[in-house]
């Protein structure tokens, strides 16, 4: 005899194997659109020594000719020279059109989150560098959440200056202006030689994939787990595979 | 208490085994997901933001990932009001009749029925999280089971709504009608496929809204419901999380004590 069920049982089977099928389609073109042209276009800010120079120099550049290898296509360098001016990132006249992928001081937190899909390879912590009274507080990175770091100086009685770049961080150390500077340790290569202080916060440094763009952003996730191994021996394994998992 | 849980056992599993028989409602099933997050989401998701500039609202998500939950809860509303239209044919054909004349607890069938038709419910809409990697939501099992219980409440939430409406109306047809007529009004003034920009007052919203729309969606207890499920799956809220659990409970126990008063009546 027939099962009453059988009819149901197919539809079951096949609505299962299409949905199954459906996840594995690509959501997008952006990956292709990438390979197809045969270049990722990297997107960076003007100058943050030693993450990210003019030229295609620094670490993150680095990293991101990694992820470009991996594509099986070139990195080509866009600076953004509106990049860092003012607080906004709406105003720095960054255009989905033009970067593939942006690097140069991009962190892991809510502003970068609202416009990109921030991919995190490497940690590194808030210090001071030298001493107070008066602090420089040194975070030119898109996500650093300024407020609470200018109040964390604040509850450690320290005077706060607000700097820009290393280069004129490192000039107002040398000038006497500050004594001190509040930074991420990544920094600290391109800044004077002093006793450092670890402030105990942490940040999450990441190369940012445009949200929306899918097909792209599991690619890059992917290759930067391979790129990253190399670069930043302290992100624990089962971390960067979690996050390449996303 | 033994009789009444077999009461409650027998009257549930007949609920699902009727529903199960009927392929039509597994492809709806099915179905829906697929239009809506494959055509309906990818399709809108490159208007939904251009850029930096051009952007009005920043936030966390994409469109698909926006309409996501959503899709979720359309996938349980169908099956959940559905579910109640055995009630008409029950009582159609004298199966009622026979059940209330006999020893059976009242409130074991009504929560067999209750039961029945939101387990169908919910497990449809569970088939949408299948979709989760392709819209990039990851679903580890924190995620999956913070959505599951705001889904369990809407799921009861709207089969109690059609045994409501399976009590009040007479026929087939005009429960098909009614339902229809309820189920997308309320969906749609749901803040299921656009956003209200949480950032923005009342009176804000209502600047870029026409004042009666803010005013419907706020006002639509589903909305509150999305939202729950929209924080637990894409970490996403546009009112206070408290504020949509104490809607979608309150609602959901509202409900089911309505359903529960309209059975009774008869």
């Amino acid at each position: 005899m027939r099962s009453p069920y059988r009819g149901s049982l197919l539809t079951f089977l096949v609505g299962l194997a299409l949905l199954l099928l459906a996840r594995e389609l690509p959501p997008d073109l952006s990956l292709s659109r990438v390979q197809e042209a045969g270049v990722l276009r990297v997107c960076h800010p003007p100058s943050l020594p030693p993450l990210i120079e003019r030229e295609g120099r620094g670490q993150e550049a680095e990293l991101a000719r990694r992820i470009a290898k991996a594509l099986g296509v070139e990195a080509q360098f866009n600076l953004q020279a509106g990049w860092g001016l003012g607080q906004d990132p709406v105003d720095w006249g960054l255009r989905p059109e033009s970067c593939d992928l942006l690097v140069g001081g991009v962190l892991l937190g809510r502003e970068t989150q609202q416009l990109l899909s921030p991919l995190p390879y490497r940690k590194s912590q808030w210090g001071l560098l030298g001493q107070g009274p008066r602090v420089g507080l040194l975070a030119p990175f898109w996500g650093a959440d300024r407020l609470a770091l200018s109040e964390w100086l604040e509850a450690q009685g320290y005077q706060v200056e607000y700097l820009d770049d290393p280069a004129g961080a490192g000039a107002a150390l040398d000038r006497g202006e500050v004594t001190g500077l509040l930074t991420l340790e990544v920094l600290r290569p391109a800044l004077p030689s002093l006793a450092w202080q670890p402030a105990g916060l942490e940040a999450e440094l990441a190369v940012g994939v445009w949200k929306g763009r899918t097909t792209l952003k599991r690619a890059v996730s992917k290759a930067l787990a391979q790129a990253a191994q190399s670069l930043s021996p302290e992100v624990p394994e089962g971390q960067r595979r979690r996050e390449s998992g996303r | 208490m033994v009789y009444f849980l077999q009461v409650l056992y027998a009257v549930w599993s007949r609920e699902l085994k009727r529903s199960l028989r009927e392929s039509g409602q597994l492809m709806g099933a099915f179905s829906r997901p697929l239009l809506w997050v494959l055509v309906f989401g990818v399709g809108l998701s490159p208007f939904f933001r251009t850029g930096l500039r051009e952007t009005s609202f920043l936030v966390p998500f994409t469109y698909v990932q926006f309409i996501f939950p959503a899709v979720a809860v359309l996938n349980i509303m169908y099956p959940a009001v559905q579910a109640a239209v055995s009630l008409i044919y029950d009582r159609e054909f004298g199966f009622f009749r026979e059940v209330l004349a006999s020893p059976a607890a009242r409130p074991a069938v009504f929560l067999g029925k209750l039961l029945g038709g939101a387990s169908l419910a919910l497990l449809q809409g569970l088939l949408v999280l299948l979709l989760a990697p392709f819209v990039d939501v990851p679903m580890p099992w924190g995620v999956f089971l913070a959505c599951f219980f705001p889904m369990l409440l809407i799921a009861l939430a709207f089969t109690a709504l059609g045994l409501i409406i399976a009590s009040r109306i007479q026929s087939f047809e005009g429960f098909g009608v009614f339902a229809n007529t309820l189920i997308l009004p309320v969906y749609f003034l749901a803040s299921s496929i656009f956003p209200l920009d949480p950032s923005l007052t009342v009176e804000q919203q209502q600047q870029i809204f026409p004042p009666w729309l803010v005013f419907l969606v706020r006002i639509n207890p589903l909305t509150y419901a999305i939202d729950v499920l929209r924080g637990a799956s894409i970490g996403f809220q546009q009112f206070d999380p408290l504020t949509g659990w104490l809607v979608l409970g309150l609602s959901t126990l509202g409900l089911v004590g309505w359903a529960y008063y309209e059975f009774n009546r008869r």
